[in-house]
């Protein structure tokens, strides 16, 4: 037992996921499990070939990452508006706090319906929704942040001479920065589920749709290949712009 | 004699009480003095109220009861701009380089003059020339306590304020740091009030020792320290006078080590 936990904790993860798919493979040829349900990852992989060759699903990764990118970016701005709001008057933050409490604890997803009816089934319900999950992680990641800024480079600070305005230039923005990146981190991932979960509730294109329309019409492949593509589009975000930024802030990231 | 520079009459600080117990008194009645250019240490256990007298003196904080004055000026509700204040913990801008960490007191200060160049300069004195474009997390706990004393005498405060600052370091390093403060001292002469929990050290730098009971810190006794100057923290351990003084003041701040060891025990 104690072996077998090594050698899985030594081999990579993408050994892993081999396996996982030459399992799944197994099990669909050899009749363990039904591909019609299940499909293949063969299939998959043919289907997801043909999109890029066809360019089928440009379109679709297009319209999914335009509502990302700008209920995201808006989300952003938005949680950070607001969490300086909350830091520098915290009387406001006070009155405010039962429904900050609601908004993170409350299932966003349960909103997917109600944004679909009440901005229709086209861009800008899946923009609200993705806004509505970024401004609240950004929100709460930021005024968490920003309250726990070390009180002594704080008391250091106004020893040596600064006044507020000082204070928010040359320590709260900067330390702010390090927790706006990571509330960026944390929440692409959300944007992206927020944008798909709208979009399989209601729309006429994007990869929720895809997987939405794979689904009434008994395609699992169609399911496979658009949850493919959202995942692919969420690692490259990642590793491409949101880790590095983070690596690059991380040099004087010792409180 | 000319009046004192620090006046502390017969102050208390209360924090509010957490759940619902009566309030935490922090320190009690406390009387002390401190004279121009004096360098006085203050000993005592920890938890004793030492780094809340700092916070008063320093206007970060405001005692409950009593006045303190600094220059026959009092001290109240606002940060004393000729003060400076070497935190216990590093208090240091991570996100800044060090040459930027030790100009930034200028530049809140607004004072005019080469800020880059003063800068330079004090780091050379505390011995980092060449750690200018280094960021604090770069350097030792001994290296960013030098930039933290180069950001303080950079703006020339008239009091020195010191929390336990050497306690984290290595003993040599620590031994290294005392004799440069001593050095740095003996060409400035500020008023220092200097806290700690090591009563060797208390002795080696101060030309007086105030002793303070457990809590609620109250002043115990004070002792005038008639050891020579210039002085050698290394080697004036071993000196008879020392040994006695030690021996004395030991005398005083044993029961409170030992009254504040068995007071943490009784709350777990
Ligand atoms: N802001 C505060 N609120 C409540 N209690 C405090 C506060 N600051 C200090 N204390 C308490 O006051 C006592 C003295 O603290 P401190 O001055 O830090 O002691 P020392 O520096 O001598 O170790 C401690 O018991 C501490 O818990
Ligand atoms: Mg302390």
């Amino acid at each position: 037992m104690a072996r077998l936990r090594q050698v899985l904790g030594a081999a990579s993860p993408w050994l892993i996921l081999i396996m996982l798919l030459l399992a799944w493979q197994g099990a669909t040829d050899f009749g363990l499990a039904d591909p019609r349900y299940l499909s293949r990852p063969t299939t998959v992989a043919a289907l997801i070939w043909d999109w890029i060759r066809t360019g089928f699903i440009l379109r679709h990764v297009e319209v999914t990452v335009i509502e990302v990118v700008v209920g995201y970016t808006a989300g952003t701005l938005a949680g950070m508006a607001v969490a300086f709001g909350f830091f520098f008057f915290p009387r406001v933050a006070e009155l405010c706090d039962p429904m900050v409490v609601v908004l993170n604890a409350a299932p966003r997803a349960i909103l997917a319906p109600f944004a679909v009816l009440l901005f229709g089934i086209g861009l800008l319900s899946k923009m609200m929704l993705v806004l509505l999950a970024v401004f609240a992680i950004t929100l709460l990641n930021l005024y968490t942040g920003l309250k726990e800024v070390d009180r002594t480079i704080v008391d250091n600070a106004r020893v040596m001479g600064a006044n507020q305005r000082d204070l928010a230039r040359h320590v709260y923005i900067p330390a702010a920065l390090v927790w706006i990146v990571s509330a960026m981190r944390n929440s692409i991932g959300h944007a992206f589920t927020a944008a798909i979960v709208c979009e399989l509730l209601g729309a006429t294109e994007g990869l929720g749709w895809i997987v939405a329309a794979g689904q009434s019409a008994v395609k699992p492949d169609w399911i496979m290949a658009g949850l493919f593509f959202a995942a692919a589009i969420v690692v490259i975000v990642d590793f491409l712009v949101l880790a590095p930024l983070e690596r690059r802030g991380s040099h004087w990231r010792v409180f | 004699m000319t009046d004192p520079l620090i006046v502390l009459d017969h102050i208390a600080r209360r924090f509010p009480s957490q759940s619902g117990r009566a309030e935490f008194t922090a320190v009690q009645d406390i009387d002390l003095t401190v004279n121009e250019g004096e360098f006085v240490a203050v000993v005592g256990p920890s938890g004793c109220g030492k780094s809340t007298l700092l916070n008063l003196i320093s206007g970060l904080d405001t005692p409950t009861e009593g006045l303190i004055s600094i220059d026959g000026e009092r001290v109240r509700n606002t940060v004393r701009q000729d003060v400076g204040y070497l935190f216990q913990k590093d208090a240091l801008l991570p996100w800044k380089t060090v040459q930027a960490n030790v100009e930034l007191p200028l530049v809140f200060r607004r004072l005019p003059g080469d800020h880059a160049a003063l800068a330079r300069d004090w780091l050379s004195r505390v011995g980092l020339s060449g750690f200018e474009r280094n960021f604090p997390h770069q350097l030792s706990g001994g290296m960013r306590k030098r930039v933290a004393l180069a950001a303080t005498f950079v703006y020339g405060p008239r009091i020195l304020l010191m929390d336990e600052p050497f306690s984290a370091l290595d003993v040599q390093t620590r031994n290294l740091m005392e004799n440069e403060l001593l050095e740095l001292w003996r060409q400035n002469r500020k008023t220092v009030l200097f806290v700690t929990h090591d009563l060797e050290e208390a002795i080696a730098l101060a030309d007086r020792v105030v002793v303070l009971t457990s809590n609620p810190g109250r002043v115990k006794k004070e002792f005038q320290i008639d050891l020579g100057r210039p002085r050698n923290v290394n080697e004036i351990r071993f000196e008879e006078r020392f040994r006695a003084l030690h021996e004395e003041i030991w005398e005083a701040l044993r029961e409170e080590v030992a009254r504040s060891y068995a007071a943490q025990r009784a709350h777990g």
